[in-house]
Formats: structure tokens, C-alpha cells, sequence
């Protein structure tokens, strides 16, 4: 396998965006659900703010709210625009296990077996 | 530091992160969430980032209207703030709108989990965490990808091309369903193993789950931990795997680099 760098295009179009054009989706899936939770005696979250925060959620999870947002996620609703699903077994999603699963079959198929989903450093 | 609140009652201190005593980022010319000027609260050698704020400013106007603008900026500073804390050095980002009562209980904050906040951000010294997703840009692609691969259904698609609309309508239905199963298994395949080689190339993984609502379909949401010297050879690859993916119709977007959101430890379980 050659070197990532040898057959990086010369203006490849990955350049991270510069600082404040982040996509807004991607800031939310991060600001709203990832970061540390601290709870415990010295911590108080106040009332009004914690609900404050299940209405931030609570408007992210309507259609109407994502559509003002620029965030067309019934789009991505399978029963309003993609494949109908055969013989019932689901496929929209890609389920941990199943990546897991997926995994595991890539590697026995192409013999490489660097042990674990997380990445060995080194391990091509 | 932040000053003592002027109306103690109203006024509450909005936590954004933690980041080590002699990684202090510059914060001048930064809005923090509702605009409140941001201070610095230390303890040994952590300091916490934080804003003396006004609840009344700081609950959106009319929080049942639900307003979309206030969120925006209200998220976007709150990123700003902890990508500023970025520059020098790793940052443990706290939740959106995690609050305090005042520095006093910050200081104990950090005195309660000074060893472990210590450990965290001694682990992401020299690391920053990016963000990958596979994003299905061009079903069409995908569509023709398969039938290149699969000679039975290409022989099916070609045999009804000749058939009038009516008697083909069903068996088209069911090919095009079938097509884009196969499809969606071509573009599994695919970003499993892209995961794969972009974890070989960070020294933490994580797949993602849950993604934000996106008008293309999201294949792949993954977040990675990757040593900031190897952060071109990480770009690379990114690169590498959208070219060698358009012909399934695959994009592949880089964001970052963010704060370490994915890869923090939680000090206690809510």
C-alpha cells in the first residue's frame, strides 16, 4: 500500500472549515449531547436552565425547528423518501453491532487482524 | 477572575471548560453565551473558563417559542469560547449550559476532581479530536456501482428497458428496491473499512451513533483522537477514501479540529 501521501491530491477538499463556518448540525451533535457532565454536591444546574436545555432539545428534535435550522432530516426518513425495506429486516440504520460484525468479516477477508475497532497506530 | 455577583440572586456562573495553568488561551475579543466577558478560575494548575452570566440574559426571551437564532448563536459561542481555549493547549469542554452557582463552587469543582481533570488533559496534551462522516452525495452512483457489480441484476435492469411501462412497473419497483439494498451494503462494506484505516491512523476511535439530521444520508459518523503531528497524514487519508469512494457516491467531510468532546472522561455518571 502506498504512502497516504504520495496519492494525496495536490488541493484535496478536505481542508477543515475555517473557524465559524462549522456546519450547525455538526456544532449541536457535539455542544448538546457530547462534553463532560459533571454532577455531584458542589454543582448545582440550576432549574430553569436544565429545561432550558430539554426544550434546546426538545427543538431540535422537531421536523418544523430542523427545517428553519437548514436541517432536512426527513429527507433521510426511509419510509417518506429511500428504499422500502425487504422481508422486514431493517437496514436504514447501521447498527453498532452490525459495523462490529463488519468489521471483524473485512478483516478475516483480507487477513489483517489488528485487534479491536480502536485504532493500533502502525497497524497497516 | 470573575467579580463577586452584583445581584446574587440572578446571576449564576456558566462553566465552558477546564484547560491546565500554563496552557491558558487568550480570550480577548471572544463573545461567551449571551455575551457575558469571560474570566478565569484556578486551583493549583487547572483553570476553569467561565462567565459571570445573568439568568434572565442567558434563558432565551421566550424559551416556549423556542428561538432558533438565540440557540444558534447561544451554541456557536459556546463553541468559539472552547475552540479558543484550543489553541494553546487541550480543554475538557463541559456540557452546553452547565452551570454553577458562583467561583467558590468552581474552585471546589476543580480542588473535588483535580486529579482526574489533571490526568484527562495530560492525555490529550499534543492531540485534538477530528470528526469524519461518510455522507451518501450520489445515489445515482451508488445505483450504477451496483449494477456493474452485479451481473443478475444488471441482466434484469437491461431486460426490462424493452418492456412497456405498465406490464414493467412492479418488476421495475422491485429491482430499484433491491438495487438500493445492495447499495446500502456496498456503502457499509465500504466505510467499515474506512473507519478502519482512519483509526490506524489516530490513536483513539469512536464510532458515533447518533448524527444530527442531515439532508444526505450519513454512513459513517465517526470521531477520532489523532496526534496533532500527524494530523496531515490523518487529512490525507481522508482524502485518500473520498477519491477512492466516488464511485459509490460517497463524500467524506472533515471537521475539526474540535475540542476533545468524544474523548473525555466522565468523572461521574448523572
Amino acid at each position: 500500500m502506498s504512502s497516504p501521501e504520495t496519492r494525496y491530491p495536490a488541493m484535496g477538499a478536505y481542508r477543515p472549515p475555517p473557524p465559524g463556518t462549522t456546519n450547525l448540525a455538526d456544532v449541536l451533535e457535539r455542544v448538546l449531547d457530547k462534553g463532560m457532565v459533571i454532577a455531584g454536591d458542589i454543582t448545582v444546574q440550576l432549574l430553569d436552565i436544565e429545561l432550558l436545555t430539554i426544550k434546546v432539545r426538545l427543538l431540535i428534535a422537531s421536523v418544523d425547528r430542523a427545517r428553519e435550522m437548514g436541517i432536512d432530516w426527513w429527507e433521510r426518513d426511509s419510509s417518506l423518501s429511500g428504499p422500502p425495506k425487504l422481508g422486514g429486516e431493517s437496514r436504514e440504520e447501521l447498527p453498532e453491532q452490525s459495523f462490529e460484525e463488519r468489521i471483524r468479516r473485512l478483516e478475516q477477508a483480507s487477513g489483517l487482524s489488528n485487534g479491536g475497532e480502536n485504532g493500533d497506530a502502525g497497524g497497516r | 477572575m470573575a467579580t463577586p455577583a452584583v445581584a446574587e440572586a440572578t446571576r449564576v456562573c456558566y462553566l465552558y471548560g477546564v484547560v491546565l495553568a500554563d496552557r491558558l488561551p487568550l480570550l480577548e475579543g471572544v463573545a461567551g453565551v449571551g455575551d457575558a466577558p469571560l474570566s478565569f478560575v484556578d486551583a493549583d494548575r487547572l483553570v476553569a473558563v467561565v462567565a459571570d452570566v445573568a439568568r434572565r440574559d442567558f434563558v432565551p426571551p421566550d424559551a416556549e417559542r423556542a428561538d432558533t437564532a438565540w440557540l444558534e448563536k447561544a451554541v456557536r459561542a459556546h463553541e468559539s469560547v472552547l475552540e479558543r481555549c484550543l489553541d494553546p493547549g487541550p480543554v475538557l469542554p463541559m456540557r452546553f449550559a452547565t452551570t454553577v452557582r458562583d467561583d467558590a463552587d468552581v474552585r471546589a469543582l476543580l480542588r473535588e476532581h483535580q486529579i482526574e481533570f489533571t490526568a484527562s488533559l495530560e492525555r490529550l496534551l499534543g492531540h485534538r479530536e477530528w470528526g469524519v462522516k461518510a455522507l451518501l452525495a450520489d445515489p445515482a452512483a451508488l445505483a450504477q456501482h451496483v449494477l456493474r457489480i452485479r451481473d443478475d441484476l444488471s441482466a434484469r435492469d437491461r431486460e426490462l428497458v424493452g418492456r412497456s411501462p405498465g406490464t414493467a412497473y412492479l418488476a421495475r419497483k422491485r429491482l430499484d428496491r433491491e438495487i438500493a439494498l445492495a447499495g446500502d451494503d456496498v456503502a457499509a462494506d465500504a466505510v467499515v473499512a474506512a473507519y478502519q484505516r482512519l483509526a490506524a491512523a489516530s490513536v483513539d476511535a469512536l464510532l458515533l451513533t447518533d448524527s444530527q439530521p442531515r439532508a444526505e444520508r450519513v454512513h459513517l459518523n465517526a470521531a477520532y483522537l489523532v496526534v496533532e503531528a500527524d494530523e496531515a497524514a490523518f487529512e490525507a487519508v481522508v482524502a485518500e477514501l473520498d477519491l477512492e469512494h466516488a464511485e459509490l457516491g460517497l463524500r467524506y467531510e472533515l471537521t475539526g479540529p474540535w475540542p476533545a468532546y468524544n474523548f473525555v472522561d466522565q468523572p461521574e455518571r448523572p
